[in-house]
């Protein structure tokens, strides 16, 4: 039997990696929490993962959302204003909202949750060399945003 | 330069500090032990037929395989017909699965089915509005909670949904795990809901608005429900 407070913590920020808004994060666990009951008293989290990623793609798959990003996006200088005073737990947060959803998802699942390539491709049905490509780049990504910020905090 | 594994730590202690406003939700504790309590009742049942069936207080259907085909009075070669034993066949187990499992859909189906053309009558105490309010030609009840994150964008998308349209939008509550009065109206001021509203004074929320869970939507015409299901179901079918 799983503690449902970590449980639920879990899902939260697999959905918070998943979405990046707190707000949308909180309603995809919630969703995801609530279908997870009809099976189980506390969902193990690969299950509540899977819940929460299915009502995330459902989600964005209804509403047509799709978030166009360039291969090469970097941060814009002028938005990076901000991050220039923060604090390291605030740039990190602002590094990983740089990220694309599927970058930021694979990360959290290898950084945070300790799976392998292999088993991230298996829970988001991804070959385990895309997996192993995007958590390259997710790294390379944060690396950059986060040594670009320490530069001109240095400058 | 960073490596791979301080890029991780970062990214695990910026998780790790990211907390979820709400607590998990619990089964309800009648619904917690369903399983156990029907396993047991089963038990009982099956321990009760046994003792009376021995004890020859249930007399078995009985079939007269007698060779005058039970025109003669002997009872002799009469057999019980409960006492052949059943052989079971191959894949039986697996057909009674699949069986109850299309008796427990049957189920589901019916009661949603059966939601349809009830009137509810929830006792409400209104902040705004009456009781006439859901005798309207067409309404939408919502059933939202202060705590609950997913009620401000549910009342949200009806009210969108309702703008231009004759529907009218009622907001209730029932104030559960200990929300007041002032969150409810917090929330509907967070909206901009101007509509009726109140808050359900009875305990019963989940038979009233035929959910387990909010936000929950009916949509009522002249007092009557012709749909239920979530906020977002009930908007689409305002749309159509």
């Amino acid at each position: 039997m799983h503690d449902p407070d970590q449980t639920w913590r879990r899902g939260y920020r697999y959905a918070l990696a998943l979405c990046g808004v707190p707000a949308e994060a909180e309603d995809l666990l919630h969703d995801g929490w609530a279908a997870s009951l009809r099976h189980h008293d506390v969902p193990p989290p690969p299950y509540l993962f899977r819940a929460i990623r299915s009502r995330w793609i459902d989600r964005h798959r209804r509403s047509q959302v799709v978030e166009m990003q360039p291969m090469d996006r970097e941060p814009a200088s002028e938005a990076r204003g901000p991050a220039l005073q923060a604090s390291d737990r605030e740039r990190v947060a602002w590094a990983l909202s740089l990220l694309r959803p599927d970058e930021r998802e694979v990360l959290f699942l290898a950084a945070v949750e300790g799976y392998t390539a292999q088993e991230i491709g298996e829970m988001t049905e991804r070959p385990r060399g895309t997996v192993l490509s995007l958590l390259h780049r997710a790294r390379q990504r944060v690396r950059n945003t986060l040594e670009l910020d320490a530069q001109e905090v240095v400058g | 330069m960073m490596d791979d594994d301080a890029i991780d730590v970062l990214v695990r202690g910026h998780y790790e500090a990211v907390e979820p406003l709400a607590d998990p939700p619990r089964k309800r504790r009648s619904m917690r032990y369903l399983p156990e309590i029907g396993l047991a009742a089963a038990v009982v049942v099956v321990a009760l037929s046994g003792a009376l069936w021995w004890s020859g207080a249930v007399s078995p259907r009985e079939v007269d395989v007698s060779s005058d085909g039970g025109a003669g009075e002997s009872t002799a070669g009469v057999v019980p017909m409960d006492r052949v034993p059943a052989v079971a066949a191959p894949g039986d187990a697996e057909e009674q699965r699949k069986a109850a499992a299309r008796a427990r859909q049957a189920e589901r189906d019916a009661a949603r089915e059966a939601q349809i053309g009830v009137r509810p009558e929830p006792e409400i105490r209104w902040l705004s509005g009456d009781d006439a309010v859901l005798d309207g030609p067409d309404v939408v009840v919502i059933h939202v909670e202060p705590w609950c994150p997913h009620c401000e964008p549910g009342l949200e998308t009806l009210l969108d949904a309702a703008d231009g349209t004759d529907v009218v939008v009622v907001a209730v509550s029932a104030l559960t795990r200990g929300s007041t009065q002032d969150e409810f109206e917090a929330l509907l001021d967070a909206v901009d809901h101007q509509g009726p509203a109140g808050i359900i004074v009875e305990d019963d929320v989940e038979d009233t608005f035929a959910s387990e869970a909010s936000p929950a939507a009916v949509r009522l015409r002249h007092g009557v429900v012709v749909e239920a299901g979530h906020p977002r179901v009930i908007a689409e079918g305002i749309g159509r």
